[in-house]
């Protein structure tokens, strides 16, 4: 699966780059507008990562070419927070997904894994590990083939959880993902605990071997 | 006091004492004319009398007579100084005292001196001066009215421009960032006045608008440092081996972190409900807003074992964002939620007089309204919150005018919006 990150920032591509790797994904990277430009026309990408505030050009043009080009790649802006109108003209032209800076890691791998799922036409929807299968298009789950009662919430934690699989992802991380900008009203995070130990009983009563670990308190691990 | 009524009222207290000290004078002094020339004219009567008695034959004896309001009285001696006085007598006729001025005099005829007295009747007179005094009052007292009126009438056309300024200036507002039009008078003193306050104005939108931009790039520019430190904690929390006190660590960072992404947004949302930059308007029920809001927000309360009750006794409909409205909405919900006790009851109401209320139950005393809508006001027991909600809320209220307000209300936090 091929991805190309376009930023400007050092570091902050090191980041993308370390944490979706880890993912084996392999990742190309553009850090100027120029250097875009000539990738994406050259090269054909399950997913596209768009800063649009590039310092020598906007990268909605990039994306503008894309479409006029018919390509297939996805595309996911990732844009400073309060430009709400790049969000409108990127969704607009055509893009799959609107990620505001700063995001989680794990909510950037969460996104790619959608919009390539989305990309790959008549492609599988299930994703299985062993006995658990995740249907991500019906939202249900199944274990050695008998299906699992599970909440949308529930759903939604463990398929976040199964994306990342092999990644410890924080208590802040689960809490943006489920409850999007209202992550800040939690005074606690008793909430994903909850959630986390439903999944694992429900899990582990439907014969299923439990992946799920506590990292030191620090946040929740998909092992395996 | 009104400038208009100072100015005034100088005039009407000079005006007053001008009458009350003209109008007796006047009256003193026309009584003086009048009497003086009533003496002269008795005189002149008594000359002419005397003068045509001298020329009767010297053996003509003189005996008491009164004719016509002339009295002869034989004396024995002559009388060389002529004497005034008043007095009054009773008129049968028209039943009432009538006044008369006398004169008393000696002359000759022959070797007979004799007394002679005229008297006068005054009543006439003293009617004329009624009758002058009369007119001239009513004529002084329109004079000083109409001064009066006249003075109040240019005063007010004059201050008109001024007050029309003063208005102005009531309805300015530094975050609307619009300059006030003054009209334009004529008058140099309003022009100057014009010019001064425009200047003015424009110097503090100039400040505003550069504090402005700052805490918008200071906020814009943070971004980029919080996802790049976000990012690093993530990848640090995959690293191996990771010990308890290495990821305790990690975690507290991650929290830190988190707060102040969430500050920075809270900023950020500011600086664009400031800056106008939720254009889109449409009509929207806010009864909708609340309920998605109130299942919005259902796990938090949940997570207190708060009971949120929501009722409306119609259907409001308010123009304005999405967005900001469900923002507002949301902030105030949250706020009574999270100020509210374990245990405790948030009320949301809608009621005919297109007003929104939301009551907690309240922990403590009535808060400080002079300082609740200010940012990073907080509750000092809550370190989760960023302290900048109820500003958002206050924002979000002031740009659409819709009034809101905070009360302690038989223990329960009472917010109000009025739309």
């Amino acid at each position: 699966m091929k991805i190309l990150i376009i930023e400007d920032e050092k570091e902050l591509r090191r980041n993308m780059v370390d944490y979706l790797k880890a993912e084996n994904y392999i990742c190309d990277v553009a850090e100027d507008f120029k250097t875009a430009v000539t990738k994406s026309e050259s090269f054909d990408y399950d997913c596209i990562l768009l800063d649009i505030s590039l310092p020598d050009g906007n990268g909605l043009q990039i994306l503008k070419e894309l479409k006029n080009n018919a390509r297939s790649d996805g595309v996911i802006i990732i844009s400073a927070r309060n430009s709400i109108d790049d969000r409108i003209a990127g969704l607009n032209l055509g893009a799959d997904d609107y990620l505001p800076k700063p995001f989680h890691l794990s909510e950037l791998s969460a996104r790619v894994a959608a919009v390539i799922r989305r990309r790959r036409f008549g492609g599988n929807k299930l994703l299985t590990v062993h006995e658990l299968t995740i249907d991500t298009e019906a939202k249900t789950v199944q274990v050695k083939g008998n299906s699992v009662e599970i909440t949308r919430k529930e759903f939604d934690l463990l398929l976040y959880l199964f994306i990342n699989k092999n990644h410890v992802i924080s208590k802040n991380a689960i809490a943006e993902h489920l409850s999007g900008d209202e992550a800040g009203y939690f005074d606690n995070f008793d909430f994903i605990y909850t959630h986390i130990k439903n999944i694992k009983r429900k899990l582990l009563l439907a014969g299923c071997e439990d992946y799920i670990r506590t990292v030191y308190g620090m946040g929740y691990k998909f092992e395996v | 006091m009104k400038l208009l009524n100072r100015s005034i009222r100088s005039y009407l207290v000079y005006s007053v004492i001008i009458v009350l000290i003209t109008v007796p004078a006047f009256y003193f002094v026309i009584q003086a004319i009048v009497a003086e020339e009533t003496d002269e004219s008795l005189v002149a009567q008594k000359e002419d009398i005397i003068q045509k008695l001298a020329k009767l034959p010297g053996n003509t004896s003189i005996t008491e007579i009164t004719v016509l309001g002339i009295e002869l009285t034989p004396s024995a001696a002559l009388l060389k100084q002529d004497s005034f006085y008043n007095i009054s007598i009773f008129d049968k006729i028209s039943k009432e005292n009538i006044p008369y001025r006398v004169i008393k005099s000696g002359g000759m005829v022959g070797n007979n001196p004799y007394f002679i007295t005229l008297k006068r009747s005054v009543i006439d007179n003293e009617d004329l001066i009624q009758s002058i005094v009369t007119v001239m009052i009513i004529l002084l007292l329109l004079i000083v009215g109409g001064f009066l009126i006249i003075n109040r009438v240019i005063s007010k056309k004059i201050w008109k421009p001024f007050y029309n300024t003063v208005n102005r200036l009531n309805h300015y507002e530094l975050e609307r960032n619009e300059t006030p039009e003054f009209e334009k008078t004529g008058i140099d003193e309003f022009n100057d006045l014009h010019n001064s306050i425009s200047s003015l104005i424009k110097r503090n939108g100039v400040v505003f608008q550069s504090q402005k931009e700052f805490t918008e790039n200071a906020a814009h520019e943070m971004q980029t440092p919080l996802a790049i430190l976000q990012g690093k904690l993530e990848l640090l929390m995959q690293t191996q081996p990771l010990n308890t006190e290495q990821a305790t660590l990690i975690s507290g960072l991650a929290d830190a972190n988190q707060r102040m992404n969430r500050l920075n947004r809270s900023l950020l949302l500011l600086t664009k409900i400031e800056n106008n930059q939720f254009i889109e308007k449409e009509i929207i029920s806010l009864n909708h807003v609340i309920e998605k809001m109130v299942e919005q927000f259902a796990f938090l309360a949940e997570q207190k074992n708060i009971s949120v009750h929501s009722y409306s006794t119609t259907e409001l409909k308010v123009e304005g964002n999405r967005t900001l409205l469900e923002i507002m909405t949301g902030n105030l919900i949250t706020n009574a939620i999270r100020h509210s006790p374990e245990n405790g009851v948030v009320i949301i109401k809608i009621s005919n007089n297109a007003e929104l209320t939301i009551s907690n139950t309240a922990r403590n005393g009535a808060l400080d309204t002079s300082r609740i809508f200010h940012r990073f006001q907080k509750d000092s027991q809550e370190n989760n919150s960023t302290g900048l909600g109820l500003a958002i809320a206050g924002k979000i209220c002031s740009l659409y005018q819709f009034h809101l307000r905070y009360e302690l209300n038989e223990g329960m936090h009472l917010f109000s919006v009025k739309f």
